[in-house]
């Protein structure tokens, strides 16, 4: 009992503990995790039966008894960002990436896969997966993944995979260099050491007859060229696929556990934007690579083949993909129990005016409780700031970006590439409303010194929420708290404002706001880290004319002095607003 | 037209359109504060509207990026390489790099719940271990095998061919108050010819349970509009029920029999648009009924079985039967709203006994009602059925009308009411809980009774209620999980009749759990 009282204690002390201070640094920005490894890692081997029993169930089953608590992502850094690593590039949440680039994805720098070049050696075969392929040395030198679209839908599976590697790649992830391709049937030679495994796994040799099998159910242009994705090798060696739990144990620099990395939490948003039921484990991918003289593991997502709508036979099962796990015992339970007289969104879903669409859709989409097809750990583990970043980086996704990505898809139709663009459009904007309207809007704070000879900074942001439209700017209001002293807890300036009608999504305020600023508080001759030289820039954000913040951002400076001015040192998101004491 | 708004709303505390926005063409003024606590209410202050920046385009939508690039951002965080870039060293070789501190800051405290959790955490750690190491471990390992060696398709290969259109599989029915079974059934699609299919099944729990049946169906007229159908089957059962005959039977009069069957026969179905069809049929039975002694026994002196005591008898009859089902066939999702009709009419004698002879006719009806149109199914169905005697021989009480089993009154085991006729009603509701099982929960009452429904009377009707599960994506096959009861007759007669009216109240008879495959043939 007094031990308990005593780590009672301990607890409630360590509750009321004072502000925590960022260091006076640069934000971590890359995660030293590409050590050399000597010993190359095992393969591993993830099978869908195996690894969905396990998400649905066991898994599950035996965590529970841990009593895990929601924890924030391990690896954010001082800005509440993902530094760069063998998982995540940042691109488009924090640089400029024009549509261009966008398109070209991972494919950039990449030799161009061109039929006219010269015959395509088939060296094997795709073993499983839904669609058939081949695999292909081209005459560029490199090697591709050929896969078709198959009777179902074409040509939608071809163009999910080009489209979901572009809109993956952008947002940061490592990718392959997908592309679709047209190609006359006469184009494949086998080469005679060629062999595949049949669904038995069996090694058999590649024959004419194989091939001829394949292509009798590709995409076919009137003109009699075939359709594929071909999809190229990255460099190194595959070892099979990531877990989106754990850790692996035999690769060194793995040391956070993947349910916890910020970027797998928020690939929930780009798997719920395009319909990536399918983002299992399987459709990952660990490559031993080589940079010089090291060797790691780099992480990758590959295949988006079943996103934008897939069907499968059973249309039951098609019309919940994305709405409920393929065996979800909540939805089946409370159907059960209560008649199934939930109204439920599947069955209201219509195939989509562009059949090859599938239930692929605006209107069913439910961005706060989307489900792949079975529990995905690290999409569970999510947390609000883990969707505020991921969706800081959707929303840099522009309709410029979207068409330029879309038209990379080549899909043979204008009201295919029309329909697709509305759809993801629509999804990106119910998935941003769901965030930015319960959680922080502001992003990309900067600050700026407008006159070449002031040294007078301005506190600039942008607000999501204002740019997309999902808040009336004339209602929304921003209410700053400048805290500083000792304990953080002294205000020393406040200000309130409506964002301009002229640009609403952009606002800046001039520093400092109150009539003293945190350096103000100390001696010139203080360090620069002395913490009375800290402020704390609280941004309440009001999207309804309550009385009470929607959220909160905090913005942490240190406070230089009048020549150096402020430097940002960490960005917070509250997940619940707290209203100052005098407010 | 912005200006008396602010002033408006600054007395009020809240100010508009004040600061200066970056980019903005106004160096507004900004409401803001004095250093003491609580601030003064705000005033709006004078705005004055600076000289229009230079720039070179509408800058209303452009980006803050765009905006500020080439400006002084001093103190400003620096951004990530935009490419990805091979990182300084952090460990040795091999060695676990250590953790960085992501964010720089000192760890968190550890609060009031998350000092709390570890109690239950302990608690229930070897829970934890049993799950993790006995449970999730080898079996994930295992069916990680099975995937990876292709060992279900292996098992496939061996028990199908013909590319899958020949096959066998095995059958299981668990059926509490009967004997379970497991089995194996064959099918081969486009036998010999195209649209020829045939079915054999064998099903057994011991020596004393056997059943085989096999079933030939061929296509006879163009589009799956005509079915020949020839049929057979041997069963051999320890385990039936029997109650007595008539609509006071009683739980407590049940007795066990054993009987030894089979039965050869063919019909001719046509289809008439949809699930309407009209059928003829002709079969040949041949009963025993076996004296080896069952617990409990029948004993002629408590209660009278037809036929029972001959030992065997023969029947062959004949049938037609007219369905009417505007219904969709599709078995999926669409279309259950509609109504049924079926009548039928059997003639059938025994061929050594030609004194024994009768006809049994009948009709059910019902109507469903889809309210969603997404297979939430509300249906009333209404069934009779009379067998009447034509030759003077009783009719052995295995071939008069009857009610319970798995296709009516599904509360109690088959043959519970055993009569002369048998009128029943069932109300059910059937709606989808997953993609593949729908769920079903009804309700029916019902009895039998005197030749053509003499006796009838509401209160002496049995209720039975019950939920089912079944898998929804074949008509023929299903895997089956039910759990109904069953109560004693409205009227409490005939459960203890010799007590006062009062205390023979309404109580539930009988329990009835059925899990496994059940098969349409």
């Amino acid at each position: 009992m007094k031990k308990l009282a005593v780590l009672l204690s301990m607890s409630l002390a360590a509750c009321a503990t004072d502000v925590r201070r960022f260091p006076l640094a640069d934000p971590l920005w890359i995660d030293e995790d590409q050590n050399h490894v000597p010993e190359k890692p095992s393969d591993y081997y993830s099978g869908l039966m195996a690894d969905g029993a396990d998400m649905m169930a066991f898994y599950p089953l035996s965590r529970m008894w841990t009593f895990p608590l929601a924890k924030e992502a391990a690896n954010a850094n001082a800005l509440d960002e993902v530094p760069n690593s063998s998982w995540f590039t940042n691109r488009i949440g924090l640089h400029p990436v024009t549509p261009e680039e966008a398109a070209l994805g991972a494919c950039n720098g990449q030799p161009k896969l061109d039929p006219a070049d010269g015959k395509w050696i088939v060296s094997g075969a795709k073993p499983n997966g839904a669609n058939p392929g081949f695999f292909i040395k081209a005459p560029n030198g490199q090697r591709y993944l050929l896969k078709f679209d198959g009777p179902q839908q074409p040509p939608r599976a071809t163009s999910a995979d080009v489209i979901g590697s572009k809109l993956y790649w952008t947002a940061g992830f490592f990718t392959p260099c997908n592309q679709v391709v047209y190609f006359p049937e006469t184009i494949f030679a086998i080469d005679p050491e060629a062999t595949a495994e049949n669904e038995f796994g069996e090694k058999q040799p590649i024959t004419d007859a194989d091939i001829d099998k394949t292509l009798s159910k590709a995409f076919r242009l009137k003109d009699g060229r075939l359709r594929a994705s071909a999809s190229q090798f990255v460099p190194g060696r595959p070892i099979g696929p990531f877990t989106y739990q754990g850790t692996r144990g035999d690769d060194p620099n793995d040391i956070i556990p993947h349910e916890d990395r910020r970027e797998l939490r928020g690939s929930y948003v780009f798997a719920a934007w395009i319909n990536h039921f399918d983002s299992r484990e399987q459709n990952t991918l660990d490559v031993w690579s080589k940079d010089g003289e090291r060797e790691f593991i780099r992480h990758y997502i590959i295949d988006w083949g079943d996103s934008f709508g897939s069907r499968w036979p059973h249309d039951q099962i098609s019309r919940r993909l994305g709405l409920s796990y393929y065996f979800d015992f909540q939805h089946v339970f409370l159907d059960l129990i209560t008649f199934g007289l939930i109204p439920r969104a599947w069955n209201r879903s219509e195939v989509s005016a562009e059949e090859i669409f599938g239930y692929y859709n605006v209107e069913q989409f439910d961005p706060v409780d989307y489900r792949p097809g079975y529990p995905n750990p690290a999409f569970d583990a999510r947390q609000p700031r883990d969707l505020m970043w991921a969706i800081r980086v959707l929303a840099r996704f522009t309709p410029e970006h979207l068409r330029a990505i879309i038209a990379q898809g080549k899909l043979p139709d204008p009201r295919q590439e029309r329909e697709l663009y509305r759809v993801l459009r629509g999804r990106q904007l119910k998935l941003i409303e769901s965030v930015v309207t319960k959680y922080s809007p502001l992003t990309n704070f900067k600050l700026v010194r407008r006159k070449a000879d002031s040294k007078r900074q301005s506190l600039c942001f942008e607000d999501i929420a204002l740019q997309y439209g999902v808040v009336s700017s004339t209602v929304a209001t921003y209410k700053m708290r400048f805290m500083g002293g000792e304990a953080a807890d002294e205000e020393l300036g406040w200000l309130q404002f409506r964002p301009d009608s002229d640009h609403p999504h952009r606002s800046c305020a001039a520093l400092p706001i109150g009539h003293r600023r945190p350096a103000d508080l100390v001696d010139a001759s203080a360090p620069d880290d002395d913490p009375k030289r800290y402020g704390i820039m609280r941004i309440f954000v009001h999207q309804t004319r309550s009385v009470l913040p929607t959220s909160e951002t905090r913005v942490h400076m240190y406070d230089l002095g009048r020549e150096r001015g402020f430097k940002i040192v960490g960005i917070e998101h509250p997940t619940n607003a707290t209203r100052p004491d005098v407010y | 037209m912005r200006l008396p708004w602010c002033a408006l709303l600054g007395a009020i505390g809240i100010l508009c359109g004040v600061a200066p926005a970056y980019g903005q063409t106004a160096t507004a003024s900004v409401a803001t504060s004095s250093t003491a606590a609580p601030p003064p209410p705000a005033v709006a202050l004078k705005v004055t509207r600076a000289a229009p920046p230079v720039v070179a385009k509408n800058t209303d939508s452009m980006t803050l990026d765009e905006l500020v690039e080439g400006k002084d951002l001093t103190g400003t965080p620096k951004l990530p390489p935009r490419e990805p870039v091979l990182p300084p060293v952090s460990a040795k070789p091999g060695e676990d790099r250590p953790l960085p501190n992501y964010d720089g800051r000192d760890p968190e405290g550890t609060n009031a719940a998350q000092a709390l959790i570890w109690l239950p955490r302990v608690v229930f750690f070897p829970v934890h271990l049993v799950f993790e190491y006995l449970v999730r471990f080898p079996l994930v390992q295992g069916l990680t095998k099975i995937e990876e060696h292709y060992v279900i398709k292996r098992v496939e290969r061996i028990f199908t061919w013909r590319d899958g259109k020949s096959g066998v599989y095995p059958t299981f029915l668990a059926d509490f108050g009967l004997r379970p079974a497991v089995g194996l059934t064959t099918f081969h699609r486009d036998l010999f010819v195209r649209g020829n299919t045939f079915n054999a099944a064998i099903g057994t729990w011991g020596p004393k349970w056997l059943r085989i049946s096999a079933t030939n169906e061929t296509l006879v007229l163009d589009e799956d509009t005509g079915r020949v159908e020839l049929s057979g089957f041997f069963d051999t059962r320890p385990d039936q029920p029997f109650y007595g005959v008539g609509s006071a039977t009683s739980k407590e009069d049940e007795v066990r029999f054993q009987w030894s069957r089979w039965q050869v026969g063919g019909r001719f179905l046509a289809s008439l648009g949809g699930l309407s069809r009209l059928q003829f049929g002709t079969a040949f039975r041949h009963v025993d009924f076996l004296d080896d002694p069952i617990d409990p026994p029948y004993d002629p002196s408590r209660m009278s079985a037809p036929g029972f005591d001959a030992g065997s008898y023969e029947i062959l009859e004949s049938e037609a039967r007219l369905k009417i089902d505007t219904r969709d066939p599709d078995t999926e999702f669409k279309g259950g709203t509609g109504y049924l009709l079926e009548l039928f009419g059997t003639f059938a004698f025994d061929p050594s006994s030609t004194s024994r002879n009768y006809v049994r006719w009948g009709a059910e009806t019902a109507v469903f009602y889809d309210f969603t149109e997404r297979g939430h199914v509300l249906a009333l169905r209404l069934s009779t059925e009379i067998v009447e005697e034509t030759g003077g021989t009783e009719v052995p009480f295995t071939e008069l009308a009857s009610l319970g089993g798995l296709e009516s009154m599904r509360g109690f085991l088959p043959r519970r009411f055993v009569g002369d006729s048998a009128v029943f009603g069932t109300l059910s509701y059937r709606y989808p809980v997953w993609s593949m099982i729908d769920a079903e929960v009804f309700s029916s009452v019902g009895n039998v009774f005197d030749e053509r429904l003499q006796g009838f009377a509401l209160k002496r009707l049995y209720l039975n209620s019950g939920i089912g599960l079944r898998t929804n994506l074949d008509r023929d096959v299903a895997l089956t999980f039910m759990f109904a009861v069953g109560s004693n007759r409205f009227d409490g007669l005939p459960t203890r009749p010799d007590l006062p009216r009062a205390e023979r109240d309404f109580r539930i008879e009988s329990y009835r759990i059925v899990f496994g495959l059940t098969q349409g043939f």
